[in-house]
């Protein structure tokens, strides 16, 4: 079930309208809770029992983390919880990859090597749900959080249905002591649930899927294109890709909003980011601040001599490849990043923390374009296509003559005018000086210009394959 | 706009003093407003984007139109486009004295209710000297797979009518009542598809329609084929249909006897009437006065096809005097011939010989009502 469904709209006003019905705050988290289960055991139900295998796992190791004073016995539970989530996560998501990539590498070293990979689903959302259950077991270690409360709102917090398959990967020290105090409906600014939904499944259904048909015909032969497509197709990816997870975020943000729920925000504008540090901080932030806190702070952080945070930075950003695909791209594509992050923090100690309104001007097309390129690891199907159209790229060599219809790019500038207005936030909250009816006309009107562009088929989101 | 703003954690409401009371009926106000604008928008929208492009329908169509001299169209799905030709029907008419120029608008996957749709939009082509219009339903219970609900085309057809009468006929449907009622709704959300025009402007835009999985090669909608193309033809010169029917030809191949099995169950299943369906005889009788009232005589066909359902209701209609004409083909009893595996191309068509027999024999029987009388040379 994907947010752009009309079976999902059906399913969340549903779940809305019987969500606040129920008179206690208990009762609506049982329904949450049912529907959570449900919502996932659409995808497949065999995968409601390993998220409940990973729930229980967590609420008993934490309260024995908690209840523990002897730092030995802590840290013990600590591992326990680590060995088994990781461990999962490595076996449905990581196996093939390691069993082939030792295959190849014994092949290489002239070894015969004849292992077989599995066939393994990778359960939708593991990714996100277990980092969430990760970082709640490690800020009670941590000392940073109290056990939740209940095993009720520990397995809310970890299968509420609005961020349970991409995201924002919540943290339990936000999201559980919402659990705590019931809030009412009139708490809830509904208009600007509705007006985020609005955005977020334009981005995702007009302009994402838009373009998405054009990304795939230049990435299925790209041989056949010229340096142009080639470019163009890279920006149109970059469009993509952001208005795909951001699109998603924001139908997340507000159907959680709608229920009485805050989740963390996921991006803010960051194709204006002005270098890689400030990107990083606005892309994906859920994502960027659980390695900031959990991996590159383990290592050492920043408070360690320049070659160290180096090392830091590249284990940090190799993992972020990792956890986003289980492929020598996606490793590529963290080393990439881990590199221009090292490559930014030598520049900013060399220059100064202050950054001139020169640099951050300069900075958003450079900025920009390194993460254009960056994509190809993201999108390529193999390591070899991807150095091929990265060098293609850089020496504005065409493989073939084909083009793409240069129509793309004037969509593509007035889009960035949008983005451009979305971060200015010219008038915040604007929608609360309208009176309700007329927001009603509005937003019908609005709403069904959106399905005039949108497509029948619903295209899965980027981020479900992580 | 900052996410924290949605939700205040005090209580506190956030809107101005007159929004406070917000229950009841002024929710369902405010709901019947926004699916009124939707629907304003919508229907202006139509206006500006005509209902969205679908590939092979519109292809076929503009191919009809171009021949104003076409005076018998071929409607239906994958067993006439495969195994009705034009050429090997006017010949055999020729052959009887009777002159026709003759247009296959079959497309594959053309179930019963997109055939009412397209019906009409043929009709609407007035096309001057039309006289006679072959049918041949396909069956009225579906199974809301994604062809069916949620292409382009599919949505097209998903009027309100052409919905309400899917549910009744999957409500026919031996299924549990839980599966029937997750096929309806899948139907229903087409239905929400095509009333609120989702994609129509998108499609118009790009000019292409995304999704459709049926596509017609480029020398299939050349004129000279007037619409057919035998699945032995679309297997030698089409690379990408090509994969897709040798895996069906060489399953077909390695199972005989399941194709012997196959026409086996379907001699059973004519005989003990399986799929009269009140619904399918309702329809059928429906396209009738539709075509009639076009100044055309209808004629319906049941093709010969192992795979696809006994199409009884067709029978039905016959017997009960709904239809007038009925040319039947696919009664394995009446034609073991066209159920001879050397005629074969999978289980459910027939190959290049097989068609231009089917075809041959159609246009003889179709000559004998002439003869006989029970219809007009110069239609109605």
């Amino acid at each position: 079930m994907i947010f752009t469904e009309v079976r999902f709209l059906l399913f969340f006003l549903t779940v809305f309208c019987v969500h606040w019905l129920l008179p206690s705050h208990r009762n609506r988290k049982i329904f949450l809770l049912i529907a959570s289960y449900a919502f996932y055991g659409a995808w497949d139900w065999r995968f409601c029992f390993l998220i409940l295998c990973s729930t229980l796992l967590d609420f008993t190791v934490a309260r024995r983390i908690h209840a523990n004073e002897d730092q030995l016995k802590r840290r013990r539970w600590l591992m326990v919880s680590l060995v088994a989530n990781l461990g999962l996560l490595a076996v449905f998501k990581y196996f093939n990859f390691f069993m082939a990539s030792s295959v190849d590498f014994l092949q290489m070293v002239g070894l015969q090597a004849n292992w077989t990979t599995l066939n393994i689903v990778l359960p939708v959302g593991i990714s996100f749900y277990t980092f969430q259950t990760l970082s709640y077991t490690i800020d009670i270690y941590r000392r940073q959080l109290e056990p939740a409360k209940s095993l009720l709102d520990m397995m809310l917090f970890v299968s509420f249905f609005p961020q349970l398959v991409a995201g924002p990967i919540v943290r339990a020290r936000n999201f559980l002591p919402q659990l705590v105090v019931p809030v009412s409906l009139k708490s809830v600014d509904i208009k600007g649930c509705l007006v985020l939904f609005l955005i977020g499944y334009f981005k995702k259904s007009v302009v994402g899927d838009t373009l998405a048909p054009v990304v795939d015909l230049y990435y299925a032969d790209y041989l056949s294109y010229d340096t142009g497509a080639a470019w163009l197709a890279l920006l149109l990816f970059t469009v993509q890709v952001y208005v795909d997870f951001s699109g998603y975020s924001d139908m997340a943000l507000a159907t959680a909003g709608l229920l009485g729920y805050r989740l963390g925000r996921n991006f803010h504008s960051p194709l204006l980011s002005t270098n890689i540090t400030d990107f990083w901080r606005r892309w994906h932030i859920s994502l960027s601040a659980w390695l900031r806190d959990y991996v590159f702070i383990s290592l050492g952080g920043s408070r360690v001599s320049v070659p160290m945070i180096i090392r830091n930075l590249m284990i940090t950003m190799v993992l972020s490849g990792l956890w986003h695909g289980a492929g020598w791209t996606w490793v590529i594509f963290g080393v990439i990043h881990g590199v221009l992050l090292s490559g930014s923090v030598l520049w900013r100690r060399r220059r100064g923390d202050q950054e001139t309104t020169f640099e951050a001007v300069i900075g958003v097309p450079i900025t920009f374009t390194l993460f254009l390129l960056s994509l190809i690891f993201f999108r390529a199907p193999d390591l070899a296509s991807a150095c091929e159209i990265l060098v293609g790229a850089l020496t504005f060599h065409s493989y073939g003559d084909a083009s793409l219809s240069s129509v793309w790019l004037p969509i593509v500038a007035v889009l960035g005018v949008c983005h451009w207005a979305l971060y200015r936030d010219f008038k915040p909250l604007w929608w609360r000086a309208i009176p309700n009816g007329s927001f009603a006309i509005g937003y019908g009107a609005c709403a069904e210009l959106s399905l005039l562009f949108s497509a029948p088929l619903v295209e899965p989101f980027v981020y479900f394959q992580f | 706009m900052h996410p924290d703003c949605l939700v205040t954690s005090d209580g506190e409401d956030p809107r101005p003093g007159a929004a406070r009371g917000l229950v009841g009926w002024r929710v369902a106000l405010y709901c019947v407003l926004t699916l009124a604008s939707m629907l304003v928008v919508s229907q202006l929208a139509n206006l500006v984007f005509p209902p969205a492009e679908r590939p092979p329908l519109g292809q076929k169509l503009s191919l009809v139109q171009s021949d104003r001299e076409t005076d018998t169209l071929f409607l239906g799905a994958s067993r006439v486009i495969r195994h009705v030709s034009p050429e090997v029907f006017d010949a055999g008419m020729a052959e009887r004295g009777l002159a026709t120029r003759s247009f296959n608008t079959a497309l594959p996957a053309m179930f019963t209710f997109e055939q009412q749709h397209y019906l009409d939009e043929l009709l609407e082509l007035k096309l001057p000297k039309l006289r006679f219009v072959f049918i041949a339903p396909e069956s009225v219970h579906l199974s809301g797979s994604d062809r069916e609900v949620k292409t382009p085309r599919a949505v097209q057809w998903h009027t309100f009518e052409a919905t309400i009468a899917t549910s009744r006929g999957i409500l026919e449907m031996d299924d549990t009542l839980a599966d029937k009622a997750l096929t309806i709704s899948r139907h229903w959300m087409a239905f929400l598809h095509h009333t609120f025009n989702l994609g129509t402007a998108r499609s118009q835009l790009l000019g292409t329609a995304v999704g459709e999985d049926i596509q017609l090669a480029s020398h299939e909608l050349a004129s000279g084929t007037r619409g057919y193309r035998s699945l032995d033809d679309a297997m030698t010169t089409d690379a990408e249909f090509r994969g897709r029917l040798e895996g069906r030809r060489s399953d077909y191949l390695s199972s005989l006897p399941a194709f012997f099995e196959a026409v086996e169950n379907l001699r059973k299943a004519i005989r003990d009437g399986v799929g009269s369906s009140e619904l399918g005889v309702e329809i059928v009788t429906r396209m009738q006065a539709r075509v009639e009232a076009a100044g055309v005589v209808p004629v319906f066909l049941i093709m010969p096809g192992s795979s696809h359902g006994s199409r009884n209701y067709v029978r039905e209609a016959k017997r009960r005097g709904a239809i007038r004409h009925l040319i039947d083909l696919g009664h394995p009893d009446r034609h073991p011939e066209f159920y001879a595996p050397e005629l074969q191309f999978d289980l459910g068509h027939l190959n290049e010989l097989g068609a231009r027999a089917v075809t041959a024999t159609l246009a003889q029987k179709f000559a004998d009502l002439i003869d006989r009388g029970d219809i007009s040379v110069e239609g109605n």
